[in-house]
């Protein structure tokens, strides 16, 4: 057995296909002889994740009263358990960490108005030996909750427990125009969500309404018609590192996040999909650890983007290129008609990203993440109508405060304002029912963070002095931050007191600890 | 693990299609980060070694350090005030010398002196390439010593760990409160059985009242 550093194995390590860099990521493991185990892009159909059943038999004490305030709701049950998955059709099966057995674990579906009730059990082998902690949390990530729900880091629950969490599914002041799209759920442990996320305990949350209803055929007048029902289709972009036994890599003291060089969508690497002559939505989420990511279709079509993290935007924006970091999400339409059956198309991606910190750079060829079989006609009654949701108006009567946000290192780890994570002293207390405007900039120039803000979504006013791309006006609750970039948010603090937190949502920035609380005053 | 099934797919020759690798590697899942080591009473040992025996807590650091190494040391000896019983029992903190060249047996055993450390509390040092490794491995940032200043610029976290669990963390005791880095230690150390996490988001009266 070799002892190898992470320099040694930098020369020894993986080779990213495509032109993409490999990833400096191995540090700590025994090398073996033999060939590298080589994986053919494009063999593994692209999983669409299933949506979870509603669990009738969810009973207990504790959650009743909190819960039935917003209405009865339906009852989910989520399990935290060990689980096995198979990221390539040549790879043998991964241990991992699996909501109810499956990677990503099941989606929600959710309707404005209707409670969502998870009992999250954790199953979880409590002598676990590795990276991660059988201790979990969970954070509904963009999702309007009251701080219990929300996730606070150290609302762990150890293996055996259960602990209910309540979606409400309201809008602040009842505001339409503020009800999301696409949200996501994930472990959120202190200091070991990094850790957690990658052993798999990450899935997605869905919301729709009378406007955005998921019926393209909807006779309801309002209702906006996107393509829906198998033409609607989540895509969970993460790169990995495997070991040659299928096992997942994963650095532990690796303090500028991993990028790995595996890049799996829905949990396969590089899957096809097999699309009709019409338009599709894809619901694109960033749930890897660090990678940012720069995508174009390979023929350079363009494309519709229509809501980013919060939600729908006012119009859609038309574009052929489209760049997305960490935990943000984007939803955009690609018009399969314009190509003829027999084609095929690949979604690429331009970013060369060796560390956790930030992208080297862009390559000029893309790397062809997902490939698209264009292999039938289909009829196409959905639309992308020129007004989508409105956005709710920016009420800069209503700021009561402005505040500095600087995101740093300090002493060898990551701080905000100067300050490491201290669950006992939060850094603002903004009051309830209340805007604030929040100059959040980076200080350094050798990363780049993307900045998530629980309980509220909020609006980027300015990105370095001028008015942010129109992809960026719609409603967000992650923001990408580097120094040259800094950012105006306008910050609501609606319908909860309480500690929720905000942090780098690079994982392995958040774990070490760049991670702080605001304290919502009545 | 050969790849001569068909593909499901005719693939255009024209998409690009360059093989991924998985290289030839297996990651301990008890892996603990290593080097050679002598205590500052002469023993030869290894941190792998010492790990096996207790949870440890790999602490940076040099004896003519007059920036943050007595803060760090000290709020150190404050956390492990906080958790009686832990670092006599099955816990220990190894002080390992940035500065092997100058850091005579001596000098570790006069900081050891200096700072009454308890017998769980070790000073060692390793051969520069070994320190070099080791630095490089959990990626603790030291420069090399300046002559002119005779200082070494490093950053002042811990890396702790155990390699009954295989969970290895930082944390930064200059700059985090003792009872933080304290809550890291536990968690680390001894998740299943640290029954008592800190809740302030699960005042559900609070919340009851807090809806408008």
């Amino acid at each position: 057995m070799i002892q190898m550093n992470r320099r040694a194995l930098l020369a020894s390590g993986a080779v990213a296909g495509a032109g993409v860099a490999m990833a400096p990521l191995m540090k700590r493991v025994t090398a073996q002889g033999g060939a590298p185990i080589a994986l053919t892009p494009f063999v593994d159909e692209l999983p669409i994740p299933g949506s979870l059943n509603e669990a009738l038999t969810v009973q207990g004490q504790g959650f009743e009263d909190r819960c039935f305030a917003w209405g009865a709701p339906k009852t989910f049950e989520l399990i935290e358990a060990e689980g096995k998955h198979r990221f390539h059709r040549d790879l043998p099966e991964t241990d991992m960490w699996l909501y109810n057995g499956t990677f990503p674990g099941p989606t929600f579906i959710n309707k404005m108005g209707v409670p969502t009730l998870i009992r999250r059990i954790n199953n979880l082998n409590p002598v676990h030996t590795g990276f991660g902690m059988p201790e979990t949390s969970l954070h509904h990530h963009g999702g309007h909750q009251a701080p219990a729900d929300d996730g606070w880091p150290l609302d762990f629950i150890h293996p055996g427990q259960y602990r209910d969490h309540i979606i409400p599914n309201i809008v602040p002041e009842g505001d339409y125009r503020e009800w999301p799209s696409t949200l996501w759920y994930h472990d959120h442990t202190i200091d070991y969500t990094a850790g957690n996320v990658y052993r798999g305990l990450a899935g997605l949350s869905l919301h729709f309404d009378d406007i955005d209803s998921g019926n393209e055929n909807d006779p309801n007048p309002q209702a906006l018609r996107l393509p829906s029902g198998q033409y609607d289709i989540p895509l969970v972009f993460r790169d990995i590192a495997l070991n040659a036994d299928g096992s997942l890599f994963f650095d532990q003291l690796n303090i500028k996040g991993q990028v790995g060089n595996l890049m799996t969508i829905n949990g396969k690497v590089k899957p096809y999909l097999k699309v009709a002559r019409r338009k599709y939505r894809f619901r694109i989420l960033i749930g890897g650890l660090a990678r940012e990511y720069r995508f174009q279709l390979s023929d350079k079509s363009p494309f519709q983007i229509i809501a980013s993290d919060g939600g729908l935007f006012e119009n859609p924006v038309t574009t052929n290129v489209h760049h997305q970091a960490n935990a943000e999400r984007y939803e955009i339409v690609i018009d399969f008609s314009r190509y003829k059956i027999g084609q095929q198309i690949t979604l690429d991606d331009y970013v060369v990203q060796t560390d956790g910190n930030k992208p080297d750079g862009f390559a000029r060829v893309g790397n062809p993440l997902l490939l698209f079989v264009v292999d039938r006609d289909a009829p196409d009654p959905s639309q992308v109508p020129a007004t989508l949701r409105p956005l709710p108006p920016i009420e800069l009567n209503r700021v009561v405060a402005t505040r500095s946000l600087v995101l740093s290192k300090k002493g060898g780890m990551w701080v905000l304002n100067d300050k490491a994570w201290n669950p006992t002293v939060p850094l603002f207390r903004p009051k309830l029912n209340t805007f604030e405007i929040w100059n959040v900039s980076v200080k350094g120039g050798g990363w780049n963070h993307p900045l998530h803000i629980h309980q509220e979504f909020f609006r980027i006013l300015k990105r370095a002095g001028r008015t942010p791309a129109a992809h960026e006006l719609g409603k967000k609750d992650t923001v990408w931050l580097d120094d040259k970039n800094p950012v105006q948010l306008y910050v609501g603090f609606r319908t909860f007191t309480g500690p929720y937190v905000f942090h780098c949502h690079n994982l392995g920035h958040e774990d070490l600890a760049m991670i702080g609380w605001y304290d919502v005053q009545p | 693990m050969s790849n001569l099934k068909e593909d499901p797919i005719r693939v255009d020759p024209r998409i690009r299609r360059e093989p991924m690798l998985v290289p030839m590697r297996v990651t301990p899942k008890n892996w603990t980060p290593d080097a050679p080591i002598t205590l500052m009473n002469g023993t030869k040992t290894t941190i792998s070694a010492l790990a096996q025996q207790r949870d440890l807590v790999l602490h940076f650091f040099y004896t003519r350090c007059n920036g943050s190494c007595p803060v760090t040391t000290a709020n150190l000896k404050k956390v492990t005030r906080m958790m009686p019983g832990k670092f006599e029992k099955d816990a220990m903190i190894l002080s390992i010398s940035l500065d092997p060249e100058r850091d005579t047996a001596g000098d570790l055993q006069a900081f050891a002196s200096r700072n009454s450390l308890p017998h769980w509390w070790q000073v060692a040092r390793c051969d520069r390439q070994a320190l070099h490794s080791l630095l490089d491995t959990i990626g603790f940032n030291a420069e090399p010593y300046d002559a002119k200043t005779k200082r070494i610029v490093h950053t002042s976290e811990v890396v702790f760990g155990s390699q009954k669990t295989g969970r290895w963390r930082m944390a930064n005791p200059q700059w985090s409160e003792p009872f933080v880095v304290k809550e890291l230690f536990e968690i680390t150390f001894d998740g299943v059985q640290y029954r008592n996490p800190r809740r302030p988001g699960v005042n559900l009266d609070r919340n009851r009242r807090s809806r408008a």
